[in-house]
């Protein structure tokens, strides 16, 4: 019989997700799907909604601390966000839908593992670290060292996120985003290509470029963006680097698209993201 | 026809929006009965098995768990009864797709239901499968399906064939000759309301189904079948339906069937109400279909000959599907005169889900071939798409395919004119050029379709085409008027109520319209083929006629002259009262006999026909292949138009759901097994896909002998509206595709090609 | 186990196991089957109910989470007979076919309409597109909306009339 535990502390928390087949649950968004699909049979589900560790939008200089269990639509309104980490806007806003911001979390989004993850695109971009606490004690774990596969996460037994930290970062990135899908809203991505771009006369200060839906996880192209790294972006750089993006994803045929339209799309994008920076 | 005064074709708001508003309106889930089991249904994980044993014994022993029915539980005869009584309503024996029915468990909640069908044990030997239609076709393929009711041999449950002229002197008179293989997918329904039905055990024996559907006469004759009772003793009303589409035209005997034999073996009420998920996985969709089409014209553009095959994926049962393909046969040749036709057209047995009716019903199958068709021959010939089908499509006086000559409300070419003056085709079509010069990532498309509708069941179903309705004055001067055909959702309960008002001259405040219950009015046919308004409202003018008389004779007799008739009504209908004078009258409508001959396939095929002309714009991205539509224009001909608000939902709904079946509606499947998951997985369109500036018009050539001339509408919009997007995204590509959905991958996929 | 919330401004108290959905208490135990169930996993939102304001799928809340909170559902709307000025839109402006998917579009244009009186297109696109609808093609709905604020407008400047003659 399923168990419902409201925890108040984090020290509840703690305790109650040591115990066997218990779940944390946050929005419950994707959970609740897969419960009752039956994919996953939690014994108790742990509800953090009122551990204020969790929760809120915290400043530091340029730097956010955003609590795993606050609401996206939270993260969505926040000037704080909006100035610091405008792409993460952007990521979230196209993210579900009202109903799903209202509910779900940063940290349920990315706990999932989805290689579809919305959220890890902005945060892999931003360099974000997650807290993690639970487990042997409290570490950092950088978003790019999260995801192990598909479902699959880095987080121990009775481990979970505390909150997601965003560096300062630079003020002048020429952000980008573009979720393929099949419909315009509530879609989830058959591929998805974010990318931050530092640019000065012409020539690519620092770029860097996330993927979702195209490995196993969601991750950043790093030959491409080092191939970038103080180049000029003229046309031939621009294509090699769209070549060097289409190369280092691993996607798969699924029932939405096969391997070689995500490839293919992947150096695309990227050749339309820098093809935009260098003409801003 | 009948005199049309203020109410006919006046956006009157539908009286039912205000309980719907409120939340007010109980759907077939809102329903509860004391006593009453809940209904879960053992499903086959199988394509193709032997059932060799059902152990029910644990089941039982699950708490709140009262009965496990199987076939043998049945108490009449053990099919879901539609139209060749092939599939069982409960397995026997044998299960032929995945989803089939083996067993159903009743019990206190649906929770346990649903739990204890983990637990029925049932002992399957696999069989060998067959899921596609080419496979199907080869010879020493095992025959999967039930060999009575494959007509055309083999797996081909039926085969038909259409012969006009000669194709041979047709091509033979041809300047360029184009030929194309098309092929669709899956659509499905996605009415908001999943299936449901309850079963209430009654009087004497009887038995009283509520659901949600179409045709509650059809629900009638499946459950008296299954029960074994006399038609009289099953009495079924219909709640309010939350969509249907097609999809809740046979299913739902199906689903009463079910509920039913709950409710007989546990001698309580039972709801049997489809999850989500259980619905897309197991519930009728479009066909699937592979359509050859070859189309020879003459240097002017006139069409001379085509000679098309179609083959559409029946799935494991016939349901509807012999209908479907008589309509994809005659309606292949579209609006357009061609004086030599050849059309060969079969439904193919597959051991997946049995497809059955969805909007447009074996038509948009043929549509996107004869649309794609039709802009090859202009482009080969140099013309302007919109004037090719200017010189092809039928006008008064001309010959259909199946050689039917019609000489009144042909509106095709009207509906032609006004969709581009709407569209502004020729201006646009050069923006749209200008647009691609400036656009490097992205291209815009224009694409324009012409339809042809019979409207109602036409030569294959002729004595289904007739209707019936009650009016009753009652003593205050309110009436109550019933008829056989349904709302579910597309308004006619409005159009009703504004035709009976009208036809006896009162505010329509005073008219009411009754549940629909079997019991009140007699078999009126379906609520399918977009007759169900027009057929209930001939039936209703026939009623109010009879009353009318009625009434003219009573005010006479107390002195009220006929002029105040209307404005002394409350006194009339009480000296109906006192003097005793049965304030009741029956309407019946039906069609004019239809003459079509099945072994050429000729004759008079529908009554009557709706047209449209639906032109699309849209946008497509060249890196990812997404496509979305940005301008809309649509002109109808359906005749007069009884409510222009409701006939412009009609059609802007329609709009939205062909544009979703042409760009991103799909289910792949693999191995008998859709991969699909509820609405997470099936991507109908969103508020941010549709044309929200789309342009809507009515050119109304009148149907003579239609009420006030009005015809049908349901279905047209959204035949017309998936090859208008089809054709726009063909346009701005470059590229014509060979089938639907036209989803990012293989938008891509035709960039690529030509590139 | 037993959970306390309100729902439409009265106390509520449901009893059942930590599985029931706040869909399944608002329709099954309180009766108020105005909120309909479409997928059961998010998708459609004809089940969106406010808690505490704001728009949610009630069928991914477990009624657990509700304690203590407000829920307001479609039920809610209505002035007794009178429809609330959304509701009277929806009607008035042909949003509504088969009415399966009503009561959750009125409730997401409740929120949008409270925190953005004058929405523009794009800011009634973002509050309605977690709401599907098979019938419509949304355009009625989307005038329906803009109907709707226009008449919410006209009624808080009358109120302000009143109120302004009452102090002068």
């Amino acid at each position: 019989m399923l168990r419902y535990v409201r925890v108040d502390t984090e020290a509840e928390l703690l305790d109650a997700l040591r115990k066997d087949g218990a779940q944390l649950l946050s929005g419950g968004t994707d959970l609740l799907v897969k419960m009752r699909s039956g994919l996953v049979r939690p014994k108790s589900l742990v509800d953090p909604a009122a551990v204020a560790e969790l929760r809120g939008i915290e400043t530091a200089g340029g730097a956010l601390r955003i609590g795993t269990a606050t609401p996206l639509s939270e993260i969505l309104a926040s000037k704080e966000v909006r100035e610091r980490a405008p792409l993460l806007v952007d990521v979230l806003r196209v993210l579900g839908c009202v109903q799903i911001r209202n509910r779900g979390t940063l940290g349920g989004n990315l706990a999932n593992a989805s290689p579809a993850a919305d959220s890890a695109i902005p945060l892999l971009l931003y360099e974000a670290n997650l807290e993690l606490a639970g487990g042997d004690g409290a570490r950092n774990v950088p978003v790019g060292g999260f995801f192990l596969g598909p479902g699959r996460t880095v987080l121990q037994h009775g481990e979970y996120i505390r909150a997601v930290r965003i560096p300062a970062s630079r003020q002048n990135w020429i952000p980008f985003f573009h979720k393929v899908g099949r419909r315009r809203a509530l879609t989830i991505a058959i591929a998805s290509i974010g990318g931050l771009a530092a640019v000065s006369q012409g020539r690519a200060t620092e770029v860097r470029l996330a993927a979702g839906s195209v490995a196993p996880i969601p991750l950043r192209l790093k030959s491409a963006e080092e191939w970038l790294a103080g180049r000029a972006l003229d046309r031939e750089t621009i294509q090699h680097a769209g070549a060097l993006a289409a190369g280092e994803v691993s996607p798969i045929d699924d029932v939405r698209a096969t391997a070689a339209y995500r490839r293919a799309v992947t150096g695309d994008l990227v050749v339309r993201f820098l093809e935009g920076a260098a003409a801003a | 026809m009948e005199k049309r005064t203020t109410l006919i074709g006046a956006s009157v708001p539908r009286p039912d929006a205000v309980d719907k508003v409120r939340g007010e309106a109980r759907y077939v889930d809102d329903l509860a009965f004391p006593g009453m089991l809940h209904v879960a249904v053992v499903r086959s994980p199988h394509p193709h098995a032997k059932v060799l044993s059902i152990d029910a014994s644990k089941a039982l022993g699950e708490p709140d768990v009262v009965c496990v029915v199987t076939h043998r539980d049945v108490p009449g005869a053990n099919v879901v009864h539609v139209i060749y009584d092939d599939q069982p309503a409960l397995a026997d024996g044998v299960v032929r797709y995945i989803g089939e029915p083996v067993a159903l468990v009743g019990a206190v909640s649906r929770r346990a239901a649903r739990k204890a069908t983990l637990e029925v044990r049932v002992e399957y030997e696999a069989l060998p499968a067959v899921t596609d239609t080419r496979r199907a076709l080869e010879s020493g393929a095992p025959v999967i399906c039930v060999p009575a009711a494959a007509e055309g041999g083999g797996n081909v449950f039926n085969r038909m064939v259409l012969v006009k002229g000669d194709v041979d002197t047709g091509f033979g008179q041809a300047d360029v000759v184009v030929e194309g293989e098309y092929e669709t997918g899956y659509q499905e329904h996605a009415y908001l309301e999943p299936q449901g039905a309850i079963a209430v055990p009654d009087e004497a024996g009887s038995m009283a189904v509520y659901a949600s559907m179409q045709c509650p006469f059809y629900v009638q004759g499946a459950v008296a079948k299954a029960l074994g009772l006399p038609l009289a003793k099953v009495r079924v009303v219909q709640t309010t339906t939350g969509g249907a589409f097609g999809g809740k035209e046979d299913v739902p005997s199906q689903i009463a069937t079910l509920a039913a034999l709950v409710a007989w073996t546990a001698r309580r009420p039972a709801k049997l109400v489809l999850d989500r998920g259980e619905d897309v996985l197991t519930t009728s969709k479009r066909h699937p279909s592979r359509v050859h089409y070859r189309t020879g014209a003459k240097a002017d553009g006139t069409i001379t000959a085509i000679d098309v095959d179609v083959v559409l994926d029946a799935g494991a049962y016939q349901t509807l599907s012999s209908a479907v393909l008589w309509r994809s046969l005659v309606t292949a040749a579209g609006p357009y005169r061609v004086p030599n036709v050849h059309v060969v057209a079969r439904s193919v047995a597959t051991n997946t889900v049995p497809n059955g009716a969805f909007r447009g019903f074996g038509s948009p199958q043929v549509i996107f071939p004869h649309e794609s068709q039709m802009d090859r021959i202009a482009e080969r010939l140099g013309l302007d798409r919109a004037e090719v089908r200017r010189r092809n499509v039928l006008r008064p006086g001309d010959r259909t395919s199946t050689d039917h000559r019609i000489e009144e409300s042909v509106g095709i070419a009207e509906t032609l004119d006004r969709a581009v003056v709407l569209a502004d085709w020729a201006e646009r079509l050069s923006r749209v050029e200008a647009f691609n010069k400036t656009h490097a990532d992205r291209h815009r498309g224009l694409g324009i379709s012409c339809v042809l509708y019979g409207v109602g069941l036409g030569g294959k179903a002729p004595s289904l085409d007739k209707a019936g309705a009650t009016m009753k004055l009652e003593a205050d001067g309110s009436v109550t008027v019933a008829v056989g055909t349904v709302e579910m959702g597309q308004g006619l309960s409005t159009a009703i109520l504004q035709v009976a008002s009208e036809a006896l001259g009162i505010p329509m405040e005073r008219v009411h319209l009754a549940p629909m219950d079997t019991s009140r009015v007699p078999d009126g046919g379906p609520t399918v083929a977009s007759r169900g308004t027009m057929m209930a409202a001939l039936a209703v003018l026939d009623a109010a006629r009879k009353l009318r008389e009625r009434v003219v004779a009573v005010a006479r007799e107390v002195g009220i002259p006929d002029a105040a008739a209307a404005e002394r009504w409350s006194e009339i209908a009480r000296a109906f009262w006192t003097r005793n004078v049965d304030p009741a009258v029956e309407g019946w409508a039906k069609t004019e006999p239809v003459s079509w001959d099945p072994t050429t396939g000729l004759g008079d095929a529908y009554p009557v026909y709706a047209f449209a002309t639906h032109v699309a714009e849209v946008e497509v991205d060249l890196a990812t292949g997404e496509a979305h539509v940005v301008d809309f224009a649509a002109a109808h001909d359906s005749g007069t138009i009884l409510n222009r608000a409701l006939a412009a939902g009609q059609v802007e709904g329609g709009i939205a759901q062909g544009l979703g079946f042409a760009l991103s509606e799909s289910i792949p499947q693999k191995e008998g097994r859709l991969v699909v998951n509820g609405l997470t997985t099936y991507r109908l369109p969103t508020i941010r896909d549709v044309p929200l500036n789309a342009r809507v018009d009515f050119v109304e050539a009148a149907f003579p002998a239609g009420p006030f001339g009005m015809k049908g509408i349901g279905e047209v919009p959204l035949m017309a509206a998936h090859a208008a997007v089809a054709r726009a995204v063909a346009h701005a590509m470059g590229r014509d595709p060979a089938r639907y959905p036209l989803d990012p991958p293989y938008v891509r996929e035709l960039l690529s090609a030509s590139a | 186990m037993k959970v306390r919330f309100t729902v439409n401004g009265h106390a509520a108290t449901v009893e059942g196991d930590a599985e029931m959905r706040l869909l399944d208490a608002l329709r099954d135990v309180l009766h108020l089957t105005g909120t309909k169930e479409g997928c059961g996993e998010g998708e459609c939102g004809a089940c969106t109910v406010l808690l505490d304001g704001l728009p949610v799928n009630s069928c991914l809340v477990l009624a657990a989470q509700a304690e203590g909170r407000e829920v307001l559902t479609i039920e809610g709307l209505a002035d007794g007979p009178r429809l609330h000025p959304i509701q009277q839109a929806f009607v008035d402006a042909g949003a509504v076919q088969c009415g399966f998917c009503t009561p959750g579009f009125v409730m997401s244009t409740y929120a949008l309409l409270r925190d953005h009186p004058a929405p523009s297109e794009e800011e009634i696109l973002t509050a309605l597109e977690g709401n599907l609808c098979r019938c419509t093609g949304y355009v009625r709905i989307v005038d329906a909306v803009k109907r709707a604020a226009v008449q919410l407008a006209e009624t808080r400047l009358g109120e302000a009339r009143a109120r302004a003659r009452e102090t002068a």
